[in-house]
This record gives structure tokens, sequence and C-alpha cells, in this order.
């Protein structure tokens, strides 16, 4: 029990850090007025069950007994008469759709997924979420590698400020591989699209990528990869490789997995 | 010791099952405590979690008898009003305006048991409060729930990296909101050396 004068009030003295405030947050008592509002309703529920028609084993709702032949026959027929509308629109929506069809672009169908292309505004893990996997999806030209491509110039280092780094990274604005091609002649190899698919295959073979950074690791020109463990769904996994990543090689000068 | 066993939870929920009339209100009252934290800070907002929690208990009093066993009963309710909330939460997204509380502290936090706890829970909960919906839930449940990341990616159909992501963003606001170091004890380092493979540098002919 801590008191003034425990060891464990001199504990508190020190400043604790997020996850462990977090980790230690009491439960919050439920106010008397909300306590007492859903047991009556719990009670409210309570009377409806003991007023409906005994059922002898709790598994069975009671309206599924004694169903009145009339109240039922005119439930099939609304039934009937709801089907056929279900299949008058699904033939309707198909017919309109075959008709429309000769006109549409193939890429329209990807410009669905331009919705998630790279924006400052939208979360860049949820891109990727919506684009897995990463080799597969294209971005709304149909040549991204589909997950958000940074060029954040961030310098990174193993020691406490990666996770910060890394996320600080994700908030920058995407950018297309030529503009990096251009911005990052040292890692131009992995601007071409294929290339940088084989690499992050290399790296991440379970996909789950978050993002790719053309910037630096210890003052050298690196791509830092950020992707799901798929060893500990907790952690995330960063890898920075160099510019000679590819299928066999992932070029890698650090690797750790981090929870985040 | 106790002479008299007290039911279990699973003896609570068969009782009820079977009929019960008192059953289902000793469970909850077990665990309104618990469900109603992870509602009011998922949501962020008294009223709404009140709602919540009737509405996921009453499902629960409903649909007792489909409860199969595979998880603790606590877990069940537990995960019955997380849904509820998600989907309160979904819900208020697509209205125009979110109002956040402004006096957080004084609706969220009641007095809390242990002293030790009282002074950070007075600043987490309207710190939690100003969080985005996305990143309040996510920490949450992940921070403060113990939910794996992976299970709450499958609550909120959201990719792993997504929820990883919001959890990131959460604690480093939430850091700055209440003033704490977000991930770095005071002589330690969150990414221990340890861990840290670092692979020999290789000649490359772009490298100078």
């Amino acid at each position: 029990m801590n008191t003034p004068h425990s060891d464990g009030r001199e504990e508190d003295a020190r400043q604790s850090t997020l996850p462990e405030i977090l980790a230690g947050a009491p439960p919050i008592p439920m106010p008397a007025k909300v306590a007492a509002r859903l047991h009556d309703a719990i009670g409210a529920e309570q009377q409806k069950r003991s007023a409906a028609p005994s059922v002898s084993s709790g598994s069975q709702p009671p309206r599924h007994h004694r169903v009145d032949p009339r109240r039922r026959r005119r439930r099939d027929l609304l039934a009937g008469a709801a089907l056929t509308l279900v299949v008058l629109v699904v033939a309707g929506v198909w017919i309109f759709a075959q008709f429309t069809n000769d006109s549409s672009d193939p890429s329209s169908q990807r410009a669905d997924r331009a919705s998630v292309t790279p924006s400052p505004s939208l979360e860049a893990s949820d891109m990727a979420a919506a684009q897995r996997p990463a080799e597969a999806a294209p971005d709304a030209a149909g040549t991204g590698p589909g997950f958000p491509v940074l060029a954040s110039g961030t310098d990174y280092r193993l020691d406490e400020r990666l996770p910060s780094q890394v996320f600080t990274a994700i908030d920058t604005a995407p950018v297309s591989l030529a503009d990096v091609a251009a911005a990052q002649p040292a890692l131009a190899p992995l601007t071409d699209l294929s290339r940088l698919s084989a690499c992050v295959a290399e790296v991440a073979p379970g996909g789950g990528v978050i993002a790719a950074d053309f910037a630096r690791y210890l003052g050298e020109p690196a791509l830092l990869i950020a992707a799901d463990d798929p060893t500990n769904s907790s952690n995330t996994i960063l890898a920075a490789v160099g510019p000679n990543c590819n299928t066999g090689n992932a070029d890698e000068r650090a690797r750790i997995s981090v929870p985040l | 010791m106790d002479p008299v066993e007290s039911p279990t939870d699973a003896d609570l929920l068969r009782a009820h099952v079977a009929g019960d009339a008192y059953a289902f209100s000793e469970l909850v009252r077990r665990h309104q405590d618990r469900l109603w934290s992870v509602a009011v800070r998922t949501l962020g907002n008294p009223d709404e979690a009140a709602d919540a929690v009737q509405d996921a208990l009453l499902s629960a009093f409903r649909h007792a008898a489909s409860f199969r066993g595979d998880a603790a009963v606590g877990s069940w309710l537990h995960r019955i009003v997380v849904n509820a909330c998600i989907d309160r939460q979904r819900a208020a997204a697509a209205r125009p305006a979110i109002q956040l509380p402004e006096h957080a502290s004084e609706t969220l936090a009641e007095p809390a048991d242990a002293i030790a706890d009282r002074d950070n829970a007075l600043t987490l909960e309207p710190a939690l409060a100003a969080l985005p919906p996305d990143q309040r839930i996510a920490v949450v449940l992940v921070d403060i729930e113990g939910y794996s990341i992976a299970e709450v990616a499958r609550i909120c159909s959201v990719a792993q990296g997504t929820v990883k992501s919001r959890c990131a963003r959460g604690r480093r606001r939430l850091a700055q909101l209440i003033g704490v170091p977000e991930n770095l004890p005071e002589d330690g380092n969150p990414v221990p050396s340890s861990s840290v493979k670092v692979v020999p540098a290789q000649p490359t002919e772009d490298r100078p």
C-alpha cells in the first residue's frame, strides 16, 4: 500500500511515462445515474421476458413459436413480393451494367482507388490498408507501388527517436517515384517500380507495408521500409536498405522490430 | 474463508438463460465499471457511452443463449460493448459536427479509489477526449484495455498498420497533452540496442 512515506510514493515522485500511465489507468466507476438507468432497462427487459410465453430451453426466441397461420401466410406473401422486387432490381442493375460496360475504360475501375492515392490529409497507413497486398495495388495511374512513397529527408538513427522519426515521416506528403528519382539520384535504382516492388517483397515478404521513405540512414542514402511484423502483430518492422536492394539481396543496413 | 461460494460469471449467464430473473443484473454489476470505462474512454462522451453500454448489455441480455463459452463471459460482454461503441463512433463520424466535451475531467472521471492513480486519471481523461476518435479508440483498446493490434484491426475493420499508425499518433499527441515522455523511460531506451540487427555495410557503386 502506498503511503506518503513508502517506497511506492517515492516511486511516484519520478515522472511516469505515457505507457505507464495508460497501462495503469484505473477503471472509471459508472456514475450512479447511469447505473440506475441501466438496471432499470435490464429490469424492464426482464419483465418483458417474464411476460412472454415460457420457453423451455433459452435457446429459442419466443417469436419462433406458435405463429398464427394467417400471419404466416401474410408474411410469406410479403416475403415473396420482396424477393421478386429484389430479383427485378438486380436484373435491372445487371442489364444497365452490361449496357454501360462498353464505354468504360479498364482504368475507370482503378479510379475508385484514386480516392486512396497519396494525399497529405489521409492517414498513410489507411492508404496502405486499402491497397494491400502492396505489390498488387496500383495507384490512380495504375503504376504506383501500392503503398505511400515518401521522401521525408530524415536521417534515421537506431535510437530512441526512431519510432517518432518514422511516424513523423509518415505525416509528410507522399511523392511520386519520378520525383524521388530526381531528388535522390543515389537511390535511383529503387525508383523503378518493379525494382522497388522486388525490394519491398524481399524485406517484407508478408506484405503489410505501411510506407517506404527515400531518406538516409546514418547519413547515407537509404530507403526506410515500415511494414507489419509477421511474427508479432503488435510490432512494426523498420528496415533501412541500400540502393542495391532487390530480390535475393535486401542490401539491409539495419532492421529492427519495434512495438508501434 | 467464505462458506458460501459466489457463482461464477458463467454460472450467472447460464442461470439467466434458464430464466433466473436476477442473474443478469448481478453479472452486469460485476463488470459495469470496466464496461463503462471502455465506453466513456472510446467515445469521449458520457451520454453516448451510457447509450452504448445500455444497448450493448440489452443485446447481450437477449442473446445470452448464443454465448458459446469459448471466451470468458466478461470478455464477451466487453467485446459487445466495444462493438457498440465503434458503431456509435461511426455513426457520429457521419454526422456533420462533433462536439468535444469541454469539462471532460468533471464529467468523465469520478474520484478513483487509489489516490496514487488519481492524478494521472484526472489528466488522462480530458487528454484522451481531445484526441481524434480513431486515435482515441486505438489507444484506449490497445494501451489501456490490452487488446492486440490484430484484434483492434478486426474490430475496427482496418489494417493492422492503420491501428499502429493511429496508436503512434495518439500516443504522441497524448504525451504532449499530458506533458510526459512518450515512450522513453528516464533511464531506459525503448529501442534496446540488443534488439537491433545492424547489417555490416556493403560497398556499393552509388555510395561515395
